[in-house]
């Protein structure tokens, strides 16, 4: 009898905390970043509608949603989007993994090597500071009008970051670590997988993020300039015969590569590098 | 959880390592007329920090310097270690002179300088798999030996979660593992708090006397607490102020098994007094009022 008293006790105490705050509240209260994030989103999206439907902004400039959502059945059911998309991916896809297998050793050399630092560190910070783009007519000229310039200008575009973020990482590697390494009797190839690497691998994630963003603005920008192909070419064609709907539609089909990018970034540093962040 | 550990005392294993420490006279590390200088980075001027050492160390020894804060005991150790070279003189080890690290020696540093990307598992096999002598064997004597320490439920654990005392305790356990003839700590509980410190003075002793550790015989132990020195040592090594030079080498002749209990009795502190004495006299006026209040805390 006594313990059914205790036990009542105890759910009256748990009632009495659900009464104080409702479950959707708390739920709220834990979502309430993401609650926002959406509802700014979606505050933009319907001011977007409504100025649009009352005819405040003239459709065929300005688009809305509705017909973006429209145009964006009729790009995919009818295929002819899959095209500009591979294009893009592909330019992208091999400009980042030239980059990355540039970069990192690269990087991790630099530094280790602080004569080759010194050496080349007045020129990486010329070419990080020079906004890329101008490089653009001399890759032309250099290497003609096709995919391989346009791939060209994302790799220029994006090895500075990651360069320069993986050597900061190496410069500021813990001494100690260097010490237990050579007290194990580490060889260079062990120091360079299992010290240098890991240690630095924060750093090179953040410098991969910082890559990617550029490579998407390298991949965008040469097929203005390049015209062969790729969802730049695809919004710039579609602004041209004043078909703001696909135009629009292509650079939403941007915005949602570009999140699920850095996204994947993300949840590879949450994975591979929580030890920094605790 | 700074639980202390209780491994059974191998009574007969210690009786017969206590005699043989002191029967064989056999020379294992031989200090040669040593001095060890560095140049500052930025001023550039040479400065020692131990001049002209001489002294042998036997086999199976625990030998402890110490020496006040700055006096170079611990630029001395890591010239043991071949991870600094000594400027004149030389250092024979077994006979042959240390060029560097090797794997023979080992090294528990005075920051635990753990991998925070590895658990405390892996941060012991570091150092098997830096030598390439990773196997099922010595993957189980890792496991024994952390076992040993007190962490069998910390191994999958990182550092980041791990208390001061724990992330030492993995720091011996990494050295230990590769089995070293020589084990040099420098001031391996100089950041912990005087309780888990004087716990794992206790352990280090335990280790030292498990009759199935086998090889790690020889300890090179670094400190500038007096009680600690008197605690561990066979012998003690005073080093006088910096540049360095040997002021006293003192045997301490008190039996083993050490139990924390022994720290009063008469003859400990006895040899406390002494080892204050060769310090005070040796670093002059003004560092001692440093160690006299030490030693009052």
């Amino acid at each position: 009898m006594s313990t059914a008293t205790a036990d009542d006790r105890i759910s009256v105490g748990n009632a009495e905390r659900i009464v104080k705050e409702p479950a959707w509240l708390r739920w709220m209260r834990v979502h309430s970043k993401v609650v926002y994030g959406i509802s700014g989103v979606a505050i933009v999206l319907i001011a977007w509608q409504v100025t649009s439907t009352l005819g405040l902004v003239n459709v065929t400039i300005a688009s809305d949603p509705i017909r973006v959502i429209k145009a964006e059945i009729t790009l995919f059911s009818s295929g002819q989007i899959w095209g500009p998309i591979g294009v893009t991916a592909q330019e992208v896809g091999w400009g980042m993994l030239i980059t990355l297998l540039i970069s990192i050793p690269l990087g991790l050399i630099l530094g280790r090597v602080t004569a080759l630092y010194d050496m080349t560190e007045p020129i990486i910070n010329v070419l990080n500071s020079v906004p890329y783009v101008l490089f653009l007519p001399v890759i032309i000229f250099w290497f003609g009008i096709g995919q391989q310039s346009r791939i060209l200008l994302v790799i220029w575009a994006a090895t500075m970051p990651l360069i320069i973020n993986t050597t900061a990482g190496v410069r500021n590697l813990n001494s100690d670590y260097i010490r237990v390494a050579k007290m194990c009797c580490a060889g260079k190839w062990t120091f360079y997988r299992s010290v240098l690497f890991p240690a630095t691998l924060p750093y090179i994630l953040t410098g991969i993020r910082l890559s990617i963003a550029r490579a998407l603005v390298g991949a965008i920008v040469a097929e203005f300039f390049l015209s062969g192909g790729g969802l730049g070419y695809f919004v710039q064609t579609a602004t041209s015969n004043f078909d703001m709907d696909s135009a629009m539609a292509g650079i939403f089909i941007m915005a949602v590569a570009a999140v699920v990018l850095t996204r994947l970034i993300g949840r590879l540093e949450h994975r591979y590098t929580h030890w920094s962040q605790g | 959880m700074e639980g202390t550990i209780f491994m059974p005392r191998d009574e007969e294993h210690m009786v017969a390592l206590n005699s043989s420490a002191a029967k064989s006279a056999s020379s294992y590390v031989k200090v040669d007329r040593v001095s060890i200088g560095y140049r500052s980075r930025k001023t550039g001027i040479y400065k020692d920090a131990v001049v002209d050492l001489n002294f042998e160390i036997r086999r199976g020894e625990f030998v402890v310097i110490i020496g006040t804060s700055g006096c170079g005991k611990t630029t001395f150790l890591e010239a043991v270690a071949g991870l600094v070279p000594v400027s004149a003189g030389q250092i024979l080890l077994g006979g042959k002179p240390i060029k560097g690290p090797g794997r023979e020696r080992s090294l528990v540093f005075q920051s635990p300088s753990l991998f925070p990307w590895r658990n405390v598992r892996d941060n012991v096999l570091f150092a098997l798999q830096a030598q390439h002598n990773l196997n099922s064997e010595t993957r189980q004597r890792a496991e024994d030996l952390l076992e040993l320490v007190g962490l069998k439920d910390a191994m999958g654990s990182y550092p980041h979660e791990l208390s001061g005392g724990m992330r030492q305790r993995v720091n011996l356990a990494r050295a230990l593992v590769t089995r070293p003839e020589l084990l040099l700590l420098d001031e391996p509980f100089g950041a912990l708090d005087a309780q888990t410190r004087s716990v794992m003075q206790e352990e280090l002793v335990n280790v030292w006397q498990a009759a199935d550790l086998g090889e790690a015989r020889n300890a090179l132990f670094i400190t500038h607490d007096v009680e600690e020195a008197v605690y561990l040592a066979d012998r003690i090594l005073v080093f006088s102020k910096a540049p360095a030079s040997l002021a006293a080498d003192i045997t301490v002749e008190l039996p083993r098994p050490r139990l924390p209990d022994h720290k009063r009795s008469r003859e400990f502190v006895e040899y406390q007094d002494r080892v204050l004495r060769e310090l005070y006299a040796s670093s002059g006026g003004a560092p001692a009022v440093e160690i006299a209040e030490e030693v009052a805390e």
